[in-house]
Order: structure tokens, then sequence, then C-alpha cells
């Protein structure tokens, strides 16, 4: 629990005084946008003249198949992730901690670059190594003789959504692995040296003492892995607009076409608050399933 | 730059297994080094060939993609530094960043320490008030905000962006700074008071510097997230003369037909702030990170 300090018992008024200015910048800016989104949600508007009609918002949204194909994008988006980015970072984090690799911290610094970089600047990059007569892609490949596999990486509606999260996953593995890198460096190395006299090599070491103890970390990594996929916006918008047609719209996209593009603030606000509460709800259930499975209700 | 001979302690561990077995663990060795060497060059490289690609002309980018530039120029910034939205683009990132890097670290530590240090009622329910920040998908409240922004006439302001900015950027900074006054323990502050310290005082005189190290990581953090964000800049403004440095690369896209290497530039001139940020305090930065995630 928090250590009280005995000093200065904070009154009602001091409390006021230092805390109110941040709690009321804070709520005006998250929590009242919220509240305003479900409001306008019940509205529909022209030229800013809301009127109220319930629930039809909902209706149209659950039915709207362009929301749920949008849903989708960020569900690839996150697959994605949990299968490429996510593991590769697990197990880069593994080896940059066995001791065997020489220059770790130059590389880790190296790796977790594209994390600080602005993500309008990283959509931009990847844009140009798309590019289709001078793309770093399509020319690489044609210098190492795979001609045949150039694309029209971010042209092609049915390659796209796949186009536009290797920049993501590019950009984010760093960050990943430096969190497991901190989880690592937190077990004790007699741990390990334990197991290696018992005879266990670096996979099943890996398996069997590290995996369980990095339980708490994983957590971590997943609701951050969901909180970023479902909130995805600024890459893909530089990227592609989320085109041709809606084939790479993510929902962060799909609130902006329909507020931004179509001018239905009040539908963009129904489809904010969708994304919100998907959100919630995926982080939610990671978050009972590591408790409950995982953790079988122990520590935590 | 890596791998190449393995590891000695290994080899010495084992000494006495067989001579098989012990080239085996030698090459797989040098095969992870050379495999982390080629993804660290992954996250590296495209960075770098839009770095060196801006020094060249478009015709000889045209000509080679790859290559590094025969004869390196600054024709493309001298470009870019001819026009005036540069200047007014960097003016307003540098202004918005500063003001609101101020007040994420001033608020952040004020509600930081009163969080780590009292208990008074509410003070839960304000500690999950403030995780919530680090939990919502930030960019579902583009379309509310505009809305509220635009209802109070706030759209299209000097000051338009500082409060989302500082907003957004509170949450982080809180529990960075939470967790740091929560390991340091209270007695030096309890001597300040006993000494007769007033609590502006003791903050500023004696906890602030004692906070330092984390007030700098939070800084860099609030730095590097205002500089580089977009998102509600490109809802919030549509004045030209309020435009940040993401907006002002967000209108090259219409251009991108033509001048490849004016973007890259471009983009280059965009980065230069983060990159040097990056190059001297990196350990601080990644340190900043994950402290951030792990209260997530």
């Amino acid at each position: 629990m928090t250590p009280s300090s005995l000093v200065f018992k904070p009154t009602r008024k001091r409390l006021a005084i230092f805390l109110g200015p941040g709690i009321l910048l804070y709520g005006f800016m998250v929590i009242v946008p919220i509240l305003g989104a479900f409001r306008h949600s019940l509205y529909t508007d022209f030229n800013f003249q809301f009127r109220f009609v319930g629930v039809q918002n909902y209706v149209e949204m659950l039915t709207d198949g362009d929301f749920w194909f949008s849903f989708r994008n960020n569900l690839i988006i996150l697959g994605l992730s949990l299968l490429l980015q996510i593991s590769l970072a697990f197990v880069i984090a593994v080896m940059m901690n066995s001791r065997l690799i020489r220059f770790a911290k130059f590389s880790r610094a190296v790796m977790f670059f594209p994390v600080i970089l602005s993500a309008v600047v990283v959509g931009f990059i990847w844009v140009l190594i798309y590019n289709v007569h001078w793309g770093l892609l399509n020319t690489l490949l044609a210098a190492v003789g795979l001609a045949g596999w150039q694309q029209l990486w971010l042209d092609d509606p049915s390659i796209v959504i796949f186009s536009i999260t290797v920049p993501l996953m590019w950009q984010y593995v760093g960050l990943f692995l430096v969190i497991f890198l901190a989880g690592l460096s937190a077990i004790p190395a007699e741990l390990l040296e334990a197991a290696e006299i018992d005879g266990a090599n670096g996979f099943t070491k890996t398996i069997h003492v590290t995996l369980p103890l990095l339980a708490s970390t994983w957590r971590v990594v997943l609701i951050l892995a969901i909180s970023g996929a479902v909130k995805v916006f600024e890459q893909p918008y530089v990227m592609t607009r989320g085109g041709p047609g809606i084939s790479s719209t993510v929902l962060a996209q799909y609130a902006y076409n329909m507020s931004f593009a179509r001018f239905k603030l009040t539908y963009g606000s129904t489809v904010a608050v969708g994304m919100l509460v998907l959100s919630f709800v995926m982080i939610a259930l990671t978050w009972l399933f590591m408790r409950y499975v995982v953790f079988r209700g122990k520590e935590v | 730059m890596h791998a190449v001979d393995g590891a000695p302690a290994q080899t010495q561990a084992k000494a006495a297994r067989p001579t098989v077995e012990r080239v085996v663990s030698q090459i797989l060795v040098v095969a992870m080094n050379l495999f982390l060497f080629a993804f660290a060059l992954t996250a590296i490289f495209p960075p770098l060939w839009m770095i060196y690609n801006s020094l060249k002309s478009s015709d000889e980018f045209a000509r080679s993609i790859l290559a590094l530039p025969s004869q390196p120029s600054l024709y493309n910034y001298r470009e870019i530094f001819s026009t005036t939205q540069v200047y007014v683009a960097l003016f307003n990132s540098l202004f918005n960043s500063v003001i609101a890097t101020f007040g994420i670290v001033v608020l952040g530590f004020i509600i930081g320490y009163f969080l780590a240090r009292y208990r008074f009622r509410g003070r839960n329910l304000l500690y999950g008030f403030f995780l919530f920040g680090l939990l919502v998908p930030i960019y579902g409240l583009m379309v509310p905000v505009f809305i509220q922004f635009k209802s109070i006439g706030m759209l299209n302001n000097r000051f338009t962006l500082l409060m989302p900015y500082i907003a957004f950027g509170l949450s982080q900074a809180i529990f960075l700074i939470e967790g740091y006054v929560r390991s340091i323990p209270p007695e030096i502050e309890e001597a300040a008071y006993v000494d007769g310290a007033s609590l502006p005082a003791l903050l500023m005189r004696v906890v602030f510097p004692i906070c330092r190290p984390i007030i700098a990581t939070a800084a860099l953090l609030a730095f590097l997230a205002t500089w580089n964000e977009f998102a509600f800049a490109l809802i919030l403004l549509s004045d030209d003369a309020l435009k940040t440095i993401p907006l002002w690369l967000n209108t090259f896209q219409g251009e991108r037909t033509v001048n490849y290497t004016g973007l890259m530039a471009a983009l280059t001139v965009a980065s230069i702030p983060v990159i040097l940020v990056y190059l001297f305090f990196r350990e601080k930065i990644i340190q900043g990170f994950v402290a951030g995630s792990l209260k997530g």
C-alpha cells in the first residue's frame, strides 16, 4: 500500500489546488469526449443540427458490413502481430539474454530505434519502400532474381492489408523486445544455472523455466498488442487512406471517414463508441484469461 | 560488426564435452549472432536509406535507388528551407512540444507525488482514473474531441493542441513519477517538514531534485510523443499558419509521384530532432518506455 507520509496531511483545499488542474484537464480531454461520443451516438445530425434517434445508429452499425470489415482488418493486424511480431520479439529477447550475443546493448538500441520515429515518417518511408518502380522492396526482389514476386503492394486490394501491417510490425517489434528483455533480466540467474546443471539445454530451459516466469510480462505484452492493434490509424492513413476502396480501412479510419469525409458525425461517434467497447472487451477477456487460466487465480 | 568469434565462457564451461558438440554449439552461436545482426539491419536500413537518398538528385535516384550518392548534395534541403512553410511548421511543432512537455511534467510531478505519498478519500479512484488513460484507444477519441472542440469554438487556435497533448501525455508521466517517489524514503521530506518548509517549497527544493532522473525520462517521452503527434493535429487544425511538422509532411502526399528525394529530405528534417534526442538519451528513453508499459 501507499506509504502514507506523515507530513502535510492533505486537506480538501490543498487537494483541490494541487490536483484540480490536472484532473479537470484530463477529464475534459479523455472522459468528457467518451461521454460525448456516447451522447452523440444517440442522435443524427445535419450541419450540426442534432436530432435524437435513440439506438438507431447502433442498429445500423451492427448490420454495417463496412464496420465489421474494418474491425476484421484490426483483427488481422492483431493476429499477424501476435504470430510474427511478438513471437519474433520473444525469440530475439531470449537470444540476447543468453550472454552469447556480442554488442547486445548496441543491437537493442538499434532495434528499438524505429519506435521513436513519427508514425507519419514511418508511413512515408514505407510508401517509398513499396513504390512500384523505385521502391526498395521491388528493387531488392529483382536484385535477388525474384522479380516474379513483385507486387503493387499498396494498390492491390487483396494484399494491401498485409502491406500496411508490415510497417506496424517493423516499427514496434523493438518495443516488445525491450519489454521482454526487462522481464527476462528480472529472472534470477541462479534459476537458469540450476536448470542448466540439471541438464536443460537452451530450448528446454526457455520452455520450462523462462516462459512460466514471464507470465506477467506476457500479460503486459498482450494487452499492449491488443490496444495497439485496435487503435491503429496514422501509418495506414499516410500509406493508403484506407484504400483502395475500403480494403485497408481500420476502425479508426472508418470513424474518421464517416465523420470527416461523409460528415456523419453522429455515426462516426457511434463507430468510436464501438471501437472503445470492442477494445475494452478484448482487453478484459485477455486479462481474465491470464488471471484464471494462466495464473489460475494465484498471484495478482 | 558482430559474430565471428564465439563466446569463450561457454567454450570453457563445456570443455569436457566431445569436440563435435563443441563445434556445433560454436556454429549455433555464430548463426545466432548473424541472425540478430541481420535483424538489427532491417530495423536501421530503411531510415538510413531515406537519409542517404535525400542527398541525391531525383535523376540520380531514378538511375539507382540503392547506390550511395556519388556526389552528395544538400540541394533538396536548400529547396525545403527556401519555403516559408517549413519554418512555420518547425516553430509550431517546437511551440507545442515545449509547452506540452512542460505542462505534462509539472502536472505529472504534482499528481504523481500526491498519489505516491498521500492516502485520501478517492485516491484509488483517482489512480484508476489516470490508469484508464493508458488503456483507452486514443484514436477512438478523434471524432468526439473534434465535435467538442468545434462546439466550443476551439478549433484552429494557437493553443488548440496543448490541451489534448498535455492530457494524453499525463497518465504516463504520473505513473513513472509515482513509481519513483514510492521508491524514495519519506524521511528526507519529513526532515524538511520539521525544518519548517511549506508544501510548495518541499516539492520544489526537496522532492524535485531527487526526482530529476525520472522527470528527465518523463520529459523525453512527452517530447517525442508531442513532436510526432499527427492524428489530433489533423482534425483540429486546418489553418496553414498553425500546421505542425507532421501536417506539413502530409502535404507531400499529392506530390508523391514526382519528387522522391525531396520527400526523403523533408522526412529527414522532421526526424532530426527525435534522432538527436535518441542518440543522446537512448537508454533513458528505452527505460521510460519499458516502465510506462509495465503499468498498463
